[in-house]
């Protein structure tokens, strides 16, 4: 299968400030593509690039065949989207909210209901249908939004932190759901600050430092080239301080001490 | 500067607030931060102290002040002190019940508060302090245009004295009035029921303030002798006559009945501070994260309501269909929106009712319909916000390209959900109560303002609805030319409706052929787009 995701030399600065400093990338079809860096790494904007909501990039980016900044509309009828600490629209019911999405997916109600019934039949939220999504737990909410983002069949899905606030089971079987779409012929991006999950679930991966790529590959690539060890380690040795330890302890310190 | 002012009054209010059990360091804390907030967005044309809004209020209460100053001057001292505080205790009530009020349960930072060792009552506290920087604001310059003129009535040391004195008593009567409805209401139904509940009696209030002195002159059209007799006891409970007791007392006239009306005036507004802060000693934290909403939520999950029914014959495509339920939705239950709208849409109403009941006919029924055509812009404007307006990236994150029909089919659900039982409902009342001989002419004066209405929201400069966080709020002023537009249509189909409603024969015409051009109207609804300044 050829590359889903195509990106070469990605720049975007925020008032002078740079935040990617020519990131290239390429994803290919029917693999989850991790995607991990330190706060501020960039990721959230690289992901919003490829998603069509920031338009105001230098570079050569192409989601399934698609220009971003030519053709967003045509690009979000292909891709789902899970942000991180997303905000809902609180008052309207879990029904109300999926009916909402799905039709500015341009999906017939009929639709949204069949494939949204599946969708919460599976991840228990069935008898929640009536209820507000202000009453949702933090996992209720994650499996909601995961919904919506798939509703309409996307054959690109961007996930941040997907696993927030499930428990083991639910995460699980998202972890499963996110196999089974990358092994239809789909792609994953796949955002996360969890290493072990990236290191078990991901085909590929890519660390973000600074703006820009540091490493890419599998994980049996990544580790071989770092001399073994865990995705973790790996991750800290390129993107740390190295020194955690006594940074802890100096945190403490200043918790004991009266500033004085 | 403003905010130095503000936070140096605060301090030396310092041995007072402690002694009412509040505690002083964070209650100045909170204040601070809630002023800073709105101070940082409050370049013109944004909310907060800098609302363009809040200076034409501003200019308006130095106006009235200057007015009730002229009856100094005219009228003699004892009655300019009654109609002062009386005219600014009125103006401030409104205020507080349909806007500022709002701020004793704003929401927006309660997430941000609530894990933190913050007492109700300081919380509570902070949030009538923060009412007061507003309300004191437009008391100053209430009575800066007051005094200007009152002191040449003099006597000048007994005006500059007692004036801002009285104004002071009456401010914190007032706030202190209002804030201790909602404290009693958090206080004998709970949490769980706060919001709700205050938002209800912000509507009953103000509906009884807009057209509850007409619904009592309708009910009552025999026993107004009998009222007049009964008004002494006006004295010991309304408190503008308080502070001409205590003015006359001080100049002098101590009469048992003058120094009664002192005690009252001084201390009226201590007991209503401290009972308020007494009722808030609880519950506050909880009640502002409790629920507020409009009717039920549908019980069938996907089975749709009655209204949301009529999203599939009035929507013409799926991304009509998105804006009209999640408008229809919104509208009854999103928090910033029924706080912002209900009282008014309810309100105008109610006034247009009492106004239809008293006048005669001819014009009767036409002058009081035309008002409702007036309640338009604020379904509208505040239909912009929403308490997580933030969710609006959903729509960025979709494929509309054109959002217009997004837009298109959010007024239609306005329309639907809101707008129109509004305009029945008011219709409906009207013929009850005036029987069901004037049924032709209420039908036809509904379908006149629906046709006022319908072509002023096709001229309107249309935002998303439901696409911005309260905190974001902008006065539009690229609507306000509509707005005064609106108020020369209302009289426009006052004229048209007394014109038609002479003749039997007319007005039968006239109501089977309105629907013609309403229907037509409506369909333009399909052609609305997005203000090119306001495409986010």
């Amino acid at each position: 299968m050829g590359a889903t995701i195509r990106v070469e030399g990605l720049r975007k600065s925020y008032g002078g400030r740079s935040v990617l400093d020519g990131v290239d990338l390429e994803v290919q079809a029917g693999t989850i593509f991790g995607y991990i860096g330190p706060n501020g790494a960039g990721k959230t904007t690289t992901v919003k690039i490829l998603t069509g909501l920031l338009g105001d990039f230098e570079g050569e980016v192409r989601v399934g065949g698609l220009d971003p900044r030519e053709q967003p509309v045509e690009l979000k009828e292909t891709i789902g989207y899970v942000p991180e600490n997303a905000v809902l629209y609180e008052a309207l019911t879990v029904a109300e909210l999926l009916l909402f999405v799905g039709r500015l997916h341009g999906l017939d109600d009929a639709v949204i209901r069949a494939r949204a019934d599946e969708f919460l039949d599976v991840f228990e939220l069935k008898s929640r249908l009536p209820t507000r999504v202000s009453t949702l737990s933090k996992g209720m909410r994650q499996k909601l939004l995961l919904t919506s983002a798939v509703l309409h069949a996307p054959q690109v899905v961007f996930l941040d932190e997907p696993l927030s606030g499930l428990d083991v089971n639910a995460a699980i079987l998202v972890k499963n759901f996110l196999r089974a779409l990358a092994d239809s012929g789909r792609t994953v991006f796949y955002c996360s600050h969890v290493m072990d999950v990236v290191e078990r679930v991901c085909d590929r991966i890519a660390i973000l430092d600074g703006g820009k790529l540091v490493a890419e590959g599998t994980f049996d690539e990544l580790s071989a080239a770092r001399g073994g060890g865990s995705l973790e380690r790996i991750f800290a040795e390129l993107t740390g301080e190295g020194e955690d330890v006594e940074l802890a302890e100096r945190l403490v310190r200043a918790l004991d001490g009266d500033g004085v | 500067m403003f905010l130095n002012l503000v936070l140096g009054i605060v301090d030396r209010l310092r041995a007072p607030i402690t002694a009412f059990g509040i505690d002083f360091d964070r209650f100045r804390e909170l204040l601070r931060v809630k002023l800073l907030l709105e101070f940082r967005t409050s370049v013109l044309g944004q909310g907060g102290m800098g609302d363009v809004a809040f200076v034409l209020t501003l200019v308006g209460f130095w106006l009235m002040g200057i007015l009730t100053g002229v009856a100094a001057l005219v009228l003699g001292p004892s009655v300019w002190m009654g109609a002062t505080t009386g005219l600014l205790m009125g103006m401030l009530f409104l205020l507080l019940i349909v806007h500022y009020g709002n701020i004793l349960v704003d929401t927006t930072d309660i997430e941000q508060v609530a894990p933190h060792p913050v007492a109700d009552r300081t919380l509570f506290a902070s949030r009538l302090a923060h009412m007061m920087v507003y309300v004191g604001a437009l008391a100053v310059v209430f009575m800066s245009g007051n005094l200007m003129l009152a002191v040449f009535r003099g006597p000048a040391l007994a005006v500059l004295a007692l004036g801002p004195l009285c104004a002071f008593l009456a401010v914190v009567l007032t706030v202190g009035v209002v804030a201790g409805a909602f404290a009693f209401l958090l206080r004998v139904l709970g949490p769980a029921r706060f919001q709700r509940a205050t938002l209800w009696m912000q509507v009953v209030v103000m509906a009884a303030m807009m057209g509850g002195g007409q619904l009592v002159r309708f009910f009552s059209r025999d026993a107004g002798p009998v009222l007049d007799e009964n008004l002494h006891w006006l004295k010991w409970v309304f408190p503008p006559l308080h502070f001409v007791g205590l003015y006359d007392f001080v100049l002098g006239e101590r009469t048992v009945e003058n120094g009664a009306a002192l005690g009252l005036a001084l201390g009226l507004p201590l007991v209503a501070v401290i009972g308020t802060l007494k009722l808030a000693s609880r519950f506050f934290v909880a009640g502002l994260d409790g629920s507020i909403h409009l009717g039920g939520t549908p019980r069938g999950g996907w089975r749709p309501t009655l209204f949301a029914r009529l999203g599939v014959p009035l929507c013409r495509s799926h991304a009509q269909r998105a804006g009209f339920g999640l408008a229809l939705a919104l509208s009854r239950r999103d928090p910033f929106y029924l706080r912002a709208a209900l009282p008014s849409l309810i309100a105008f109403p109610v006034m247009a009712i009492g106004m239809g009941l008293n006048l005669p006919d001819p014009p009767g029924l036409a002058p009081a319909l035309a008002l409702l055509v007036v309640g338009l812009p604020t379904v509208l404007q505040s239909a912009l916000f929403c308490t997580d307006g933030e969710a609006s990236w959903l729509l960025e994150a979709s494929p509309v390209g054109e959002r217009d029909a997004v837009l298109q089919g959010a007024v239609k659900g306005l329309i639907v959900g809101t707008i129109a039982p509004a305009l029945l409902g008011a219709g409906l009342f009207l013929v009850l109560l005036r029987g069901s001989g004037e049924i032709l002419p209420v039908i036809l004066a509904l379908e006149l303002v629906a046709i006022a209405m319908l072509v002023s929201l096709l001229r309107w400069h249309h935002g998303m609805p439901f696409s911005r966080s309260p905190k974001q709020q902008a006065v539009d002023w690229s609507n306000m030319g509509h707005i005064f537009m609106l108020l020369l249509a209302g009289l426009f189909v006052a004229g048209v409706h007394v014109a038609l409603a002479w003749n039997p024969w007319v007005l039968w015409i006239s109501v089977v052929l309105s629907p013609v051009p309403m229907y037509a109207l409506f369909r333009r609804v399909d052609r609305i787009r997005l203000h090119a300044g306001r495409r986010r």
